[in-house]
């Protein structure tokens, strides 16, 4: 479990990234972090794995406080990072090297998913494509079976097969004892496989709830109607953000939901004045 | 969970460092002989000469000099390649350690990575020594083969019955104490060198060799205007004092390299 109290940071004293963030982040399920370029997504992942450290407040990850970077702390985490900074060896060598330094890494499994991924095991990593490469240390991150699996555009640079590979390697991947969060502008790449999600705007985290409790709120529907929270028009008429009181299921729209937050700022406060049966509370 | 064993962990560090770097480590005996080959084709040393000049390498006067000082100082320059090949080799191991998400999220500590550079910068200058070392008795023994009877007959024949050859001779291999000081030097520069890596953001060799060189003068001022001017200072023993200043050096070593351990644990990335 991850808790997160009060966290503040900046680069720059006067340029603040979080003001007194708080949430606990619990394992068994997969978070999508969203926010605009610039925001933090990257940092806060990066101040929840240790590389930087908070200004205020305090962040506890299974006990361990990420900033101290102990052994342990870091055996049982992996961070996948938008540019892959992986040692050009071949990946054998990646994982004689590397794979022991994980208690739970398991080999067979690594290369069952580098063959799902296409990639053959015999390679050097100088020698594949930007998009191999990454595939190569996706695959690496989900065979360390670590506990906290943090993931900065994971889709970026995977071709498009690749992609629903990834979907379906991280859907069984996921267990009660592990935590992805993914932090993504690709949205509709890994849009399913979202169950809560986590919305940074203006130095806060706006939005911390999970798709089932999102869903019970409100509900998306294609046409035209008067009392929707939100329309956006497409290629197929209007997609409509609605109130769902009958508790009816619709395919939940992240992007969808993150334009109509980043778009209509009254939007959020009128979610949060509806209950969890679609019906404004009083 | 079953955690890796300490020197297990150290093993693989070792084991990266050395994947990152082999083909550099490796280089190292060879540049060595480069510059050896250099040092004796130099134009004005004798094989030079014996190439390209062979009448003035037959002249008794000129080969006499020549096997007595050919060498001059310049294979101790060779030993300055040393702190080169440190650089060479650690300054993108630093940088990765400085900069790289994935070598700051990776299950080593930081007493595993001041470990292993430590471990490599004493078998790169070990293996530049023992180069340096080899390829020196090599050329000495291949010139007293080849030229040592001769050089005696011709110094006989000047009335030198007992020739005493010195330092730069081809026929003296390097005193053991040159590598000593070689290697004392850049020990005492490399725990700042890694330091210094940390403290600046940019040009941090420079920054440290300036920042070296202050603390050296500042200690000599110190020393001179306080403790040899005043005549009252407790005559030590000279293997007491020196020992104290040993023990001197090896605490404010310890502490850079102290400092260093501390850096890598406060690095942000």
């Amino acid at each position: 479990m991850i808790r997160i109290d009060n966290l503040s940071f900046h680069y720059k004293k006067d340029i603040t990234i979080f003001d007194n963030i708080s949430t606990s982040i619990l394992p068994g399920h997969i978070y999508g972090l969203l926010g605009l370029n610039g925001i933090g997504k990257t940092t806060l992942l990066k101040l929840i794995c240790g590389l930087l450290f908070p200004k205020g407040g305090s962040i506890n990850v299974n006990d361990f406080t990420p900033s101290e970077r102990e052994v342990s702390f870091l055996s049982d985490v992996y961070f996948v990072t938008d540019e892959v900074d992986l040692p050009n060896w071949s990946i054998a060598n990646l994982i004689t090297i590397y794979g022991p330094l994980y208690p739970k890494f398991d080999k067979r499994y690594f290369n069952e998913i580098l063959s799902a991924f296409q990639v053959d095991n015999r390679e050097n990593l100088n020698d594949l494509s930007y998009g191999q490469r990454k595939k190569v240390n996706i695959s690496f991150a989900l065979a360390t079976n670590a506990s906290l699996l943090l993931m900065d555009e994971p889709t970026n640079g995977l071709d498009i097969p690749s992609k629903t590979q990834f979907r379906k390697i991280i859907a069984k991947h996921i267990s009660d004892d592990k935590t992805i969060i993914i932090s993504t502008h690709q949205i509709r790449d890994i849009h399913h496989l979202i169950d809560h999600l986590l919305i940074l705007q203006k130095h806060h985290l706006i939005l911390d709830e999970s798709i089932y409790e999102l869903s019970q709120k409100i509900k998306f529907q294609q046409g035209n109607f008067e009392d929707a929270l939100y329309t956006e028009a497409s290629l197929n008429g209007n997609i409509n953000i609605l109130t769902n009181p009958n508790n009816e299921d619709s395919s939940f729209d992240i992007e969808l939901f993150f334009n109509a937050i980043h778009e209509n700022p009254t939007f959020l406060q009128t979610l949060k004045t509806i209950n969890t049966h679609g019906h404004a509370a009083h | 969970m079953q955690h890796i064993s300490p020197f297990n962990r150290l093993r693989l560090c070792l084991r990266e460092f050395w994947e990152l770097n082999y083909k550099k480590i490796l280089s190292i005996p060879l540049v060595i002989l480069i510059f050896f080959l250099l040092l004796l084709l130099w134009p004005g040393n004798y094989l030079y000469t014996l190439i390209f000049n062979p009448k003035m390498a037959e002249s008794p006067g000129y080969f006499l000099a020549a096997m007595e000082s050919g060498y001059g100082r310049a294979r101790v320059i060779i030993l300055c390649l040393i702190p080169i090949f440190l650089i060479l080799v650690s300054n993108s191991y630093l940088k990765s350690l400085k900069t790289s998400v994935s070598y700051a999220v990776r299950p080593f500590s930081n007493l595993d990575r001041v470990f292993c550079l430590w471990i490599y910068a004493l078998f790169i200058i070990g293996l530049s020594i023992f180069s340096v070392y080899l390829y020196d008795i090599i050329t000495v023994s291949v010139f007293k083969s080849t030229y040592y009877d001769k050089t005696l007959i011709l110094l006989e024949e000047q009335g030198n019955l007992y020739p005493k050859f010195q330092f730069g001779s081809f026929f003296m291999p390097l005193d053991a104490k040159i590598y000593f000081a070689v290697s004392g030097i850049i020990l005492l520069l490399l725990p700042f060198y890694h330091l210094a890596y940390f403290l600046f953001q940019k040009n941090s060799l420079l920054w440290s060799v300036l920042l070296y060189i202050l603390i050296i003068v500042g200690s000599i001022y110190i020393y001179v205007k306080f403790i040899i001017n005043y005549y009252f200072i407790i005559p030590f023993h000279p293997v007491i004092t020196s020992t104290i200043y040993g023990v001197m050096v090896c605490i404010v070593l310890a502490l850079f390299v102290a400092s260093f351990k501390e850096k890598l644990k406060e690095r942000e990335v």
